[in-house]
């Protein structure tokens, strides 16, 4: 599997340069809005669309099929995406913490911060995985657009119609943010397990 | 003789194509060559082979198990070429062996490099600029650095011009030297084939028309030549196809059944299996 992960590293690392202009813009942007928050959610969401250029990488050099006649079981091929999805997870987390730091936010604030944005991004990885591995890393994408946005506009509409007035105890709410990451690394569980049926089923 | 690969009686049905009741063996210390038109279901075959799809009925073996019971590792022991080269762009042949060696146990990075060198491939360009024929070299280069007994190929020569093709069919020679090993090759390069092969299986159409020892193959048919009268008096059973010319008639036929004193070519691959086709399609 460390196989898997190292090709997809080496993948990813032809375009560091582009990650570290769009590293450098959103830091910009957000020092310049005084507005730590806009590029940790930034930078989660980004890394989940890294994780499907990697995917899409392969897709292109039709890998998957010459990756199943090596000594790698489906569930190991599928694994090790999920492997890089969680190491991708772990540099945003990083980058985002030294924001914060850098950026002088209170410790309360940035653990509140982190867990949000780690949250967002497991979700994202967790939904669009068995997607890429069902329907490819194209169509993926676009899932990853329709995730963000729908809960967004969805929540907009409903609160516009005048249906349901949100009330919300907002300490309970922070209580539940700090929930977050776990119940998000049970949905990332899950869904490999999806991820594995779906690709053990496939034809190449 | 042990057969390194056997299908039998393997069918793959899609919507308009049926790949049907297949079944040859493919012994130990041997090559065999797989031939067919576009579309007749070669790829098919090998992918069934190599499990990328399920087949609908029938038994694959390799080294003697089914497949459905090999256990993974087993595949240590196949190398596979296909049409294209299957590593991402970015990579270099450095980063390759970095890769397989966390892959396959049995990786042996110094012999991929004495490939390298063999194929003069560079060690750390990119994949992205190498020509075709460097990126089959580089794939065939893979296939044989770890503990390979099998070589499975598809189409891997086509598209090589035919200095690159000769030095790989010398590769192929120097690997049939262990009479452990096997390789089953499809490809359109029939002349090629005809070099390396000791059997020959022919698919059309989904089906398989024939499987024979090479030798026996050639010595089974011969090209004739004569006038159309003279090979209407032929029992038509000893006709496999017939090609009409403005000098008269050239027609595939069992050797043993064509009378002495007519005009007779040795019989190619290339021959073989067109006849075959074009009396299908008459």
């Amino acid at each position: 599997m460390s196989g898997l992960v190292y090709k997809d590293l080496i993948n990813l690392g032809q375009q560091w340069k582009s990650y570290l202009l769009i590293l450098v813009f959103w830091g910009g942007l957000s020092v310049m809005q005084k507005n730590a928050y806009f590029f940790g959610g930034m930078f989660s969401v980004y890394m989940s669309i890294v994780l499907l250029t990697a995917c899409g990488y392969d897709e292109k050099a039709n890998w998957d099929k010459y990756a199943l006649t090596m000594p790698i079981s489906r569930s190991r091929s599928v694994l090790s995406k999920y492997v890089l999805a969680l190491l991708l997870d772990l540099l945003g987390f990083v980058t985002t913490a030294i924001f914060f730091l850098a950026s002088k936010t209170v410790l309360p604030e940035m653990v509140a911060g982190q867990c949000i944005f780690q949250t967002i991004s497991l979700i994202l990885i967790a939904i669009q995985l068995p997607i890429t591995f069902k329907f490819g890393a194209e169509k993926a994408r676009t899932s990853v657009a329709v995730v963000m946005l729908a809960p967004i506009l969805i929540g907009y509409m409903v609160v516009q119609s005048g249906i349901w007035h949100p009330n919300f105890d907002w300490e309970q709410l922070t209580q539940l943010v700090y929930l977050g990451p776990v119940a998000g690394l049970c949905v990332l569980a899950l869904s490999a397990c999806l991820s594995v049926r779906i690709y053990k089923g496939k034809e190449f | 003789m042990e057969n390194i690969l056997e299908l039998n009686h393997v069918t793959k049905r899609y919507p308009g194509f049926a790949l049907e009741d297949v079944s040859f063996a493919l012994p130990s210390g041997c090559v065999m060559g797989f031939i067919g038109e576009n579309g007749a279901g070669k790829s098919t075959t090998i992918k069934l082979i190599l499990d990328l799809l399920r087949r609908d009925a029938g038994e694959i073996k390799i080294f003697g198990e089914n497949t459905a019971d090999v256990p993974v590792q087993r595949k240590e022991q196949i190398g596979v070429v296909m049409d294209e080269c299957n590593f991402p762009e970015a990579m270099t042949a450095t980063n390759i062996t970095k890769m397989m060696a966390k892959c396959y146990r049995t990786w042996d990075g110094t012999r991929f490099a004495q490939y390298l060198g063999r194929f003069d491939l560079p060690h750390d360009k990119k994949i992205k600029d190498y020509s075709r024929g460097m990126k089959m070299k580089l794939m065939l280069a893979v296939a044989l650095s770890h503990d390979s007994r099998l070589l499975l190929l598809d189409e891997a020569t086509s598209g090589l011009d035919p200095i690159v093709r000769d030095e790989i069919l010398d590769i192929f020679l120097d690997f049939m030297q262990d009479e452990s090993h096997g390789i089953f090759v499809s490809s359109h390069i029939l002349s090629d084939l005809e070099k390396i092969c000791d059997y020959v299986a022919f698919l059309h159409k989904g089906r398989l028309v024939f499987c024979e020892e090479k030798s026996a193959l050639m010595e089974k048919y011969v090209v004739l030549k004569c006038a159309k009268q003279e090979l209407n008096a032929l029992d038509r059973s000893a006709i496999v196809g017939v090609r009409e010319n403005s000098f008269g008639v050239e027609a595939l036929a069992l050797r043993d059944r064509v009378p002495a004193g007519l005009t007779c070519d040795p019989a190619s691959i290339e021959d073989i299996m067109l006849y075959h086709v074009k009396e299908e399609t008459r």
